[in-house]
């Protein structure tokens, strides 16, 4: 025989809390309204970008893990993350994007970032 | 074996009285709906009997069962526009679903979803029967548990930043030759912070992998599959769902207050035991047209299961 | 060791809606009339269930980008 079906938790408010900030964001919506055409390519492409910036990043933070970069490489290497994240920031503003909405979601995958 | 009792409504489709107000001519509730009568759908069930007891689903329509060869969509007439969505006909939805999970196997079928005709429902049941079938004997006396856990997350990433800056204060990733010229430069100070996130959250992670690991090793135990969300937000370390046979559902519960008892540092949130929405394995498809021709590309095979769990893909 | 607070409603509900709004069956094609995206609007402690169809409704113009909390 089945139990009877409950939630039960000791800490009601603070999951509502958690649970409340774990979904914000709308990766999940895809924005099929033709008029918006433009800003659903908008945020496809600064999507991909931002992957991309990201994929640098981390491999960035692994060479700097490696211990063996020189002053130039260090300058440089900062330099080029620096410039690629104004240049994002700058991007979504334009087409008046959030952080939450560059995100693709892959289905099984889960999301893309 | 169904519970269903086929004797009370004779023909499965027969639909019981309906009890709601201000029905137009013509939906007389016999044998077919009437035009332009809208259908409205719980779940897929393993049983193509009648339903045994007065039902009632939205706008206080009657629930029956549809049979499909040897299973059955449980449904209820909707009559005009399905309405504004509210708290309560969410609640009332899955409500009915529990109550078909008494008796039989029982696949929950999303909010609102909603077939213009009888014949379209009938249509969806011949495109999707193998897969309801495949999930009916997989999920057969099979319920679900969710376990959620909060942990302090914040504070333990307060304590690694404090590490951090401590064990770095005076280390510098090029080694000991550092030409003190780059020492404060904008784009130095840039990449170092972002170092440091970096590190900060990896350790992070790691801590959170080993605490769901020791956690999850017991809930593991007794059930059969499972979907877990790690750190939802830095607090939210876990939220999981697990699918566990029926007649184990008595050592789940032992297994939580188990680890509820030895983990004390943590809080929870258990739930269920549900039908198993999380757990419903059906495959990418083409998309059936009206006119019984197919759009799109070729089926997709791989299978997609629902309620997937939101992690990252690199 | 102390109980479990028996039942919170609101978390309840949360799960409840988690469950019955994103998971489960979910049909496609052109023959299934689902108003799918419900979405789940949060102000503060308490959640508000609304369809995109509604929420445009209210506000007179398509929901093109991040929901604003309501002040």
């Amino acid at each position: 025989m089945t139990m009877n079906r409950t939630v039960e938790t000791d800490a009601p408010e603070t999951f509502i809390d958690e649970i409340n900030q774990s979904r914000t964001g709308f990766g999940k919506k895809i924005d099929a309204n033709p008029k918006d055409v433009e800003k659903g390519l908008a945020k496809l492409v600064l999507t991909l970008i931002e992957l991309i910036r990201k994929l640098m990043e981390k491999q960035a933070m692994r060479r700097v893990e490696g211990g063996s970069l020189t002053d130039e490489e260090i300058e440089r290497i900062g330099e080029t993350l620096m410039k690629l994240e104004d240049k994002m920031q700058e991007l979504k503003e334009v087409f008046g994007l959030e952080d939450e909405e560059l995100n693709l979601n892959l289905g099984p995958l889960g999301d893309l970032m | 074996m169904t519970a269903f009792d086929s004797a009370r409504f004779g023909l499965s489709q027969h639909p019981p009285k309906h009890v709601e107000q201000g029905r137009t001519a013509g939906s007389s509730g016999a044998y077919e709906t009437s035009r332009g009568m809208k259908i409205y759908i719980y779940g897929i069930v393993d049983s193509n009997d009648g339903i045994d007891e007065s039902v009632y689903g939205l706008k206080g329509a009657g629930v029956y069962n549809i049979p499909y060869r040897d299973i059955g969509v449980v449904a209820s007439d909707l009559n005009g526009q399905i309405g504004d969505v509210t708290q309560d006909s969410a609640v009332e939805h899955e409500r009915i679903v529990e109550k078909l999970m008494i008796n039989c196997a029982v696949l929950p079928v999303k909010f609102r979803t909603v077939f213009a005709s009888r014949e379209d429902v009938l249509s969806m049941m011949e495109n999707y029967y193998n897969d309801f079938r495949a999930n009916l004997d997989r999920l057969r006396d099979k319920v679900e548990f969710g376990i959620k856990i909060i942990w302090p997350g914040e504070a333990i990433k307060a304590r690694l930043d404090i590490d951090y800056n401590k064990d770095n204060a005076s280390v510098n990733p090029a080694g000991p030759d550092l030409d003190s010229r780059l020492a404060d430069s904008p784009a130095k100070r840039f990449l170092m912070k972002a170092f440091k996130n970096y590190k900060i959250d990896k350790e992070f992670k790691e801590k959170a992998d080993g605490c769901i690991a020791v956690v999850d090793r017991l809930f593991s135990r007794v059930a059969v599959e499972k979907r877990l969300e790690k750190l939802g937000t830095d607090n939210l370390l876990l939220s999981a769902v697990y699918l566990v046979d029926k007649n184990r559902q008595h050592d789940f519960r032992e297994a939580f207050e188990h680890t509820r008892r030895v983990h004390c540092g943590l809080k929870y949130l258990f739930s269920g035991p549900w039908p198993p929405y999380n757990f419903v394995s059906l495959p990418r498809r083409s998309q059936p047209l009206r006119d019984g021709s197919w759009s799109g590309s070729a089926c997709d095979k791989a299978p997609q299961p629902e309620g997937v769990p939101r992690g990252n893909a690199i | 060791m102390d109980n479990l607070v028996t039942e919170s409603e609101h978390v309840t509900l949360l799960e409840v809606l988690d469950r019955v709004l994103n998971k489960g069956v979910v049909i496609s094609g052109d023959i299934v009339i689902s108003v799918a995206d419900v979405d789940l609007i949060y102000l503060g402690l308490k959640v508000l269930l609304s369809s995109v169809e509604t929420m445009e409704r209210l506000r007179g113009a398509p929901i093109t980008g991040p929901m604003q909390e309501p002040a």
